[in-house]
């Protein structure tokens, strides 16, 4: 038993022993130590201590001792104190030893009760004796006592001390001996010990050594492959456990190795019966082989093999191995035929064993024998069973054996279909070689057709090829189409362009054709204007012609008549005057020179009309003749060398350098002119001088209008005198005919004042002109003839009189007044207030309506109020158009337009009159207003109302009834009480002014009679005062009326036609378009509407505007934008402010409105400002921050012009204020 | 008349020169207006006024406000009648009407109203659809001359006739005679037509949108504008109009060149109404 403890328990057991004796050991030791220890201890703690304390004391005691007695030699209480102290440290000890040993307590008591008693005594003998407190017989007393004490207490210690020493010194010796003994046990103990483990250790160790040294052997030989070898095992602990492993795996292994090598025979088998069937053999040959193997390796006898047909479901044998034949034995089995059938059945292997002797006979050449045990097998591949194979043995067939058929099986499976692949292949072989030789041939048509196809390819691609080209063709086009429509495009928009400016030359043309059209209709007017011109002027000719005739017959006639009788007074008289007959005296004589003067005078007149008709008619010829200038100095100054000497005057004739030599001219008109001018010269110079200048014309000498004089080719003749000249009023004057400067020259000077007007005709007939050059009243005169140096010859043409060029600057003619042929329609007459306009109506308001109408067309205009004024007025200004009202007080318009007419001056003014429609007058004539005679009735009333209704396209549904009798009244509320007419009574004159005052009425009923005024007055005082609206009227009475009251009425009744809404713009339209009319005719523009035309941008300058809004922000962007712009800027933070401001400066431009504010708001603040009047038309911007339409149609509805939504663009509020700034 | 082109680029020049200068002295800007026609009429003030040349005009214009006043009465050209295009006004009457009908408020501005033949026209038109009432219309113009002749109303007798027959063509329901008083030689529109309306001095080159239009008619006024001017005005057209609101050019004019093309659709393709996209 002991041998099969686990090896661990045995080792254990070795230590638990050593262990054991170990504490034993110890334990022992410990314990005489501690023994030792504690004797030891007493001695310290008690004895010795004792023993001190008994020595110390014992001293001390002695100290006691000389302490007292100290204090007695030497009296000092200090040694007694000392004592004391002494003593207490004494019994101290005592305590202290009683303490440390209980035993010795009784006599520690003792001793200190012995101390006491000494002490007590010394102290007091002392004490006493130094102070001698003590009686000496006190004293006496305790000598004995201290003595007896103080020996007792020595003794006592002394006895104390040796009884302790001999304690402590016997406790000594005891230790000692105990501990040798104790050491003595110990040694033996241990020894003891010591031994017993030796022997334990030895016999465990040999056991172990024995069993593993046998396992060692063993396997040694399992390696060596000795599986034979004996394994003891002869115990159960590990070593008995590790051998029986041993064997368990020497068993295993052989187990192994043995299946190894059978496994390695299998394969061998297998690789070669692989090897057999390896090769191209055919079926009956593989299975042959097979056979020939697996049978003898099968250990069999007897073998077949069968070949499955799975078509037929049919195993047939091809094979087999020493086998017979044997009749009746059939060779094929249907599935399930035999066990053959069965096994391919099943596909399972069947054994069968025991068979009867005659089953088969396994037959060698040397015997036979039957096999006891059959098997056969199916070879399956893949499923598909190939073949069965069967086995015949005598012995069964071992495991072995079997695996390696079960291993193999899968071999032959496969290669017997390969075999059966292979004839498969064999014949498909075939199969495919005569299909080779048939697609030979078709190869060969193949070919052909290939041929062909290639031909059609090549043919394809170069379609393709076109085709590409086509594609790129196309391309190209696309691209070209696209550019043309994008050109095409550019075109259309250019030909928008075109179109555009097609339509703008249109328009320009179209422009230019109203223009001509205008031009044209000018033109035509214009022609037969001339045309007129024309014929009048024909026939002038023609009368002008004869009278011309006329003249000059009678001239001629004249001229012969007057001169004859003429001449025969000159003569006579001459004859008279030389007195040859010398009968007459000085007074006779002078008489006769007098009628001889004056018949040449008469002559010389005659002469001078004659020429001067004659120049007129154009009967003068000129007979030219290149004429030295030496000539003309020299016929002059011959002609007026005498003259000048009998006046005393000085004359001279200067001809200036440079001059032509000649010039060509009539030399007889040229000396008749500078004779004239002479003669007068002369005639009117005093004193001083006459001179001829002859120069070219001075700069100073304008030749315009004279196309024939040319400076460098003219002189100039120049007659200077120093004479009375001739004041300039009368300057124009001298050259009319039978003009002198003075009326009275005549008489003083004589001559008869055609010279010049004769001189001037000449001059124009030589090409030239004569004109008073200067002329200085009192200082002279200068006439200068201007004449050209070459006249060409032709029949000289000259102006005719009537239309005497009024161009030079030097001669004017007065302008005849041009006569009007007789038209209805006023023509342009004398314009001398341009662009005035007279208004004469009664009606101060419709008459300042027109004045604006005027002005905005251009033009001044004027207002009177009444006829008389009117016609003052226009006779005065002669304005350029006159309105004309035809209800006027006094005179009405009808007379005032007769006046007009009548007058001149005003006959040719354009009138317009402010007349009713031709529907009114009809209205008017059957009376707007009507007359009732009382008592009224219903009938009446109606056709009156209607005929209102016509007159004013009005409905009457306010009616005021004037009427103070109450039956009347009632009558009259009862009529209308069915139709719906609202109806206000008045009962007085007043009362029913107050009415009028306070509401509209379409129509009014008025009695005559009334208390407080006449029915007239009331409707004079309704028309003629402001507060009052004109109503039309039914008037009713009792009476008949007077002529003039009828004819009041009906005047008022035309007011109050003409003054209705309708009328009177109908008569501010007419008005327009009169006004319009003027402005057309004066091709003046009127030059009002070009105001001065600042920078567009300049219109906001100085304008005023009026910010509301509550929001301060907004105020200052809106001041700063505006303000920039030029405007003046007034805030308000709400509509009451705003209200205020606009009170205090009703004039802002305009007003910029918030909507959301305090206090009021925007649509408030709006609709109360356009409850007044005077601010209708204020333009109002609203400034809304609501974006609904709604809320944009409330600010128009409240009143607002326009509005502008927040938050605001400058530019849009700058564009809104412009546009409506301009209202 | 024939000239090379370095006269012609000195011609150029001078009228560039000639409307810088209007527009910096009197802010009225010609500047894009269509520069051939433009230099036409240019040309014909030069020798109206006696002129030398343009710059001598424009010195003149510069120094004397009244030939300014006179000069700027012949830059634009001022050719219109009543119901000009009948055929518009049929079209407006029958197809924009009935859809301006569904609003409440409607706000019509004629840019570039002339003396106001159209304006009066589309006055009328609107009367007699009963839709006057609701509108307000705006007639701008650059020439205050024009404008007030516009404001006065009146037109020449001799027109008339003409004028009713358009009115006729148009589709009238009376006659145009119920509108007008006649007198001398002359026509006034009846004052009921101008009480909606306000006149007002804009210029298309240069001012701003200054309201929310539904209809907006700018006949034969961009014909005159070069493109660039013609841009900015439709812009400034499709910023003042309304969503769904309505277009109408002249009958030479289109949209399709425009920049803001696409926010139109053709409403009337042959009487030149457009229509605003919602986009």
């Amino acid at each position: 038993m002991f041998k099969n403890w686990s090896i661990r328990y045995k080792v254990m057991l070795i230590a638990f022993v050593a262990i054991t004796g170990f504490i034993v050991y110890l334990t022992s030791n410990i314990y005489v130590a501690l023994d030792t220890d504690s004797s030891l201890g007493e001695i310290q703690n008690e004895n010795f201590p004792v023993l001190g304390i008994i020595n110390e004391s014992s001293i001390t005691l002695n100290f006691v001792k000389q302490s007292l007695a100290d204090a007695v030699s030497t009296g000092e209480i200090e040694s007694v104190e000392s004592a004391r102290e002494l003593y207490d440290e004494i019994f101290k000890e005592l305590d202290r030893m009683k303490e440390l040993s209980p035993s010795v307590a009784e006599e520690a008591v003792r001793l200190q009760g012995l101390l006491t008693t000494y002490f007590d005594a010394s102290s007091r003998v002392a004490t006493g004796m130094m102070d001698d407190s003590l009686a000496p017989e006190e004293m006496m007393a305790l000598f004995p006592k201290i003595n007896s004490s103080f020996a007792d207490l020595e003794t006592g210690f002394n006895e104390f001390r040796k009884i302790q020493t001999d304690s402590f010194s016997s406790a000594l010796l005891d230790t000692i001996t105990k501990s040798e003994a104790a050491w003595q046990r110990g040694v033996m103990l241990a020894a003891g010990l010591i031994a017993l483990l030796f022997a334990i250790s030895y016999i465990i160790t040999k056991t172990l050594t024995n069993g593993l040294n046998h396992a060692v052997k063993v396997a040694d030989q399992i390696a060596e492959g000795d599986w034979q070898v004996d394994i003891d095992v002869n115990s159960t602990d590990e070593i008995g456990h590790l051998l029986s492993a041993i064997s368990t795996m020497r068993d295993r292994l052989k187990e192994r190795t043995d299946e190894d090598h059978r496994k390695e025979r299998i394969q061998s088998q297998v690789a070669e019966l692989n090897e057999q069937m390896r090769g191209d053999l055919t079926l009956i040959e593989l299975c042959r082989k097979v056979l020939d193997y697996l049978t003898p390796t099968l250990n069999c006898q007897i073998a077949a093999v069968y070949l499955y047909d799975s078509d037929e479901e049919q195993a047939t044998m091809v094979g087999s191995y020493a086998f017979k034949n044997r009749k009746g034995v059939t060779n094929a089995f249907k599935l399930g035929e035999s066990l053959v059938g069965q096994a391919a059945l099943e596909r399972k292997q069947i054994r069968v064993s025991e068979l009867p002797e005659d089953y088969i006979e396994i037959s060698s050449g040397l015997g036979e024998s039957s096999p006891r045990h059959v098997f056969v097998t199916p070879i399956t591949h893949e499923d598909e069973l190939k073949a069965l194979i069967e086995f015949g043995s005598v012995h069964p067939i071992s495991e072995e054996h079997m695996d390696f058929l079960n291993s193999i099986i899968g071999s032959i499976a496969v290669a017997i279909n390969s075999a059966q692949s292979r004839v498969k292949l064999g014949e498909m072989l075939t199969t495919t070689q005569q299909q080779a030789k048939e697609m030979e041939k078709q190869q060969e048509k193949l070919k052909v057709v290939n041929e062909s196809l290639e031909i059609q390819a090549t043919e394809l691609t170069q379609s393709q090829e076109v085709l590409q080209a086509q594609q790129e063709e196309l391309r190209a086009s696309n691209e070209e189409l696209e550019e043309q429509a994008q050109a095409l495009k550019a075109s259309e928009e250019s030909l928008q362009a075109q179109q555009e400016e097609l339509r703008v030359t249109n328009e320009e043309l179209a422009e230019q054709a109203k223009m001509l059209e205008k031009q044209k209709s000018g033109m035509e007017e214009q022609n037969q204007a001339l045309e007129q011109a024309k014929v009048v002027l024909q026939e002038k000719t023609e009368d002008l012609e004869v009278s011309s005739k006329y003249k000059s017959e009678f001239l001629s006639t004249m001229s012969h008549e007057l001169r004859t009788p003429l001449n025969s007074i000159l003569i006579l008289s001459n004859n008279l005057a030389s007195n040859k007959k010398e009968n007459l005296d000085e007074k006779q004589i002078e008489h006769c020179e007098v009628i001889h003067s004056a018949g040449s005078d008469l002559l010389s007149l005659i002469n001078d009309i004659l020429d001067l008709s004659k120049v007129e008619e154009g009967k003068l010829q000129l007979v030219l003749e290149d004429l030295p200038t030496e000539i003309i100095r020299r016929n002059i100054q011959l002609n007026f060398e005498h003259v000048a000497k009998e006046r005393s005057l000085d004359f001279g004739v200067i001809i200036e350098e440079g001059l032509p030599e000649t010039i060509r001219t009539d030399r007889q008109r040229l000396e008749q002119i500078l004779k004239n001018l002479l003669s007068n010269a002369f005639k009117f110079t005093d004193n001083g001088g006459v001179y001829l200048e002859v120069t070219r014309p001075p700069e100073d000498m304008s030749l315009e209008g004279f196309e024939n004089l040319d400076r460098d080719k003219s002189i100039a003749l120049t007659v200077r005198d120093t004479g009375v000249g001739i004041p300039k009023d009368k300057q124009q004057l001298i050259f009319e005919a039978f003009q002198q400067a003075d009326g009275t020259t005549s008489r003083k000077y004589g001559g008869t004042g055609l010279g010049l007007t004769i001189s001037r005709e000449l001059a124009k007939l030589l090409k030239g002109d004569l004109r008073l050059h200067k002329a200085t009243e009192g200082e002279g005169s200068q006439f200068t003839l201007i004449i050209p140096d070459f006249v060409e010859d032709e029949s000289a043409e000259f102006l005719d009189a009537v239309h005497a060029a009024s161009e030079t600057g030097e001669i004017t003619r007065s302008s005849e007044p041009v006569e009007q042929a007789a038209t209805n329609e006023p023509l342009a007459a004398v314009i001398q207030s341009k662009n005035h306009v007279l208004i004469i109506d009664d009606d101060e308001d419709f008459a300042t309506l027109l004045k604006d109408l005027a002005v905005e067309h251009g033009l001044e205009a004027t207002i009177c109020l009444d006829g008389e004024t009117g016609l003052e007025n226009a006779k005065k200004d002669l304005p350029s158009a006159i309105i004309l009202d035809i209800g006027l007080p006094g005179i009405d318009g009808f007379d005032v337009m007769e006046q007009l007419q009548l007058d001149e001056s005003t006959k040719t003014i354009p009138v317009h009159f402010l007349s009713g429609s031709d529907n009114e007058s009809k209205a008017r004539s059957m009376g707007a207003f009507d007359f009732i005679k009382k008592p009224i009735n219903q009938d009446q009333v109606t056709a009156s109302f209607d005929k209102i209704q016509d007159a004013l396209h009005k409905d009457v549904n306010r009616l005021l009834v004037v009427e103070d009798n109450e039956v009347a009244q009632q009558a009259i509320m009862a009529m209308f009480e069915e139709r719906e007419i609202e109806v206000e009574l008045a009962i007085s004159g007043s009362d029913a002014l107050d009415k009028i005052k306070k509401m509209s009425f379409d129509c009014m009923i008025l009695d005559l009679d009334l208390p407080d005024m006449k029915g007239f007055e009331l409707l004079e005082l309704i028309n003629t005062s402001d507060d009052y609206t004109p109503v039309p009227v039914i008037v009713y009475t009792a009476k008949d009326l007077m002529r003039d009251e009828e004819a009041a009425l009906r005047k008022y009744a035309d007011r109050i036609i003409l003054k209705t809404d309708q009328s009177s713009e109908r008569l501010l339209n007419e008005a327009s378009l009169f006004l319009h009319w003027l402005g057309n005719r004066d091709t003046e523009a009127p030059v009002k509407s070009l105001e001065a035309i600042d920078h567009r941008d300049d219109i906001f300058e100085g304008k005023s505007v009026l910010v509301v809004d509550d929001d301060m922000r907004n105020i200052y962007s809106l001041s700063a934008i505006l303000e920039e712009r030029g405007f003046d800027i007034d805030v308000a933070s709400n509509g009451i402010e705003a209200l205020a401001a606009l009170e205090e400066k009703p004039d802002y431009d305009l007003v910029l409105m918030d909507i959301m504010m305090p206090e009021m708001d925007g649509y408030e603040a709006m609709t109360e400002i356009r409850k007044q009047k005077r601010f209708a038309d204020k333009p109002i911007i609203a400034l809304t921050a609501k974006a609904m339409k709604g809320d944009k149609q409330k600010c128009i509805d409240a009143g607002a012009n326009d509005y502008i939504t927040k938050p605001i663009e400058t530019d849009k509020l700058i564009a809104l204020i412009r546009v409506w700034l301009q209202q | 008349m024939l000239q090379n082109t370095d006269d012609c680029r000195s011609d150029d020049l001078e009228i560039d020169l000639f409307l810088e200068g209007i527009y910096r002295k009197y802010g009225y800007d010609f500047r894009q207006y269509s520069r051939a026609s433009l230099k036409r009429r240019i040309f014909g003030q030069v020798d109206r006024f006696g002129a030398d040349n343009v710059c001598s005009l424009l010195h003149k214009i510069l120094y004397d406000q009244q030939v300014f006043v006179s000069v700027l009465e012949y830059m634009t050209i001022n050719v219109t009648e009543m119901f000009r295009d009948p055929l518009f006004y049929k079209t407006f009457r029958e197809k924009v009407v009935p859809v301006l009908k569904s609003f409440p408020s409607v706000k019509i501005w004629h840019a570039g109203c002339s003396t106001g033949e159209e304006v009066y026209s589309m006055c009328v038109l609107l009367k007699e659809e009963g839709l006057y009432d609701r509108c307000q219309i705006y007639a701008t113009d650059i020439d205050k001359n024009v404008l007030e002749k516009a404001k006065k109303g009146i037109f020449p007798v001799e027109s008339v006739k003409h004028y009713s027959d358009n009115y006729n063509k148009a589709g009238g329901h009376f006659t145009l005679s119920k509108y007008y008083t006649a007198r001398y030689d002359g026509v006034i529109m009846d004052s009921s037509l101008k009480k909606n309306i306000v006149f007002a001095d804009h210029d298309l080159a240069t001012d701003q949108v200054f309201g929310e239009m539904q209809v907006i008619l700018c006949r034969n006024v961009l014909i005159y504008f070069n493109r660039g001017l013609q841009n900015r005005v439709f812009n400034l057209f499709t910023e003042s109009l309304d969503h769904h609101g309505f277009l109408c050019l002249g009958s030479k004019e289109s949209l399709r060149f425009a920049e803001c093309n696409d926010s139109y659709e053709e409403f009337d393709r042959a009487q030149k109404v457009y229509h605003k996209n919602i986009s």
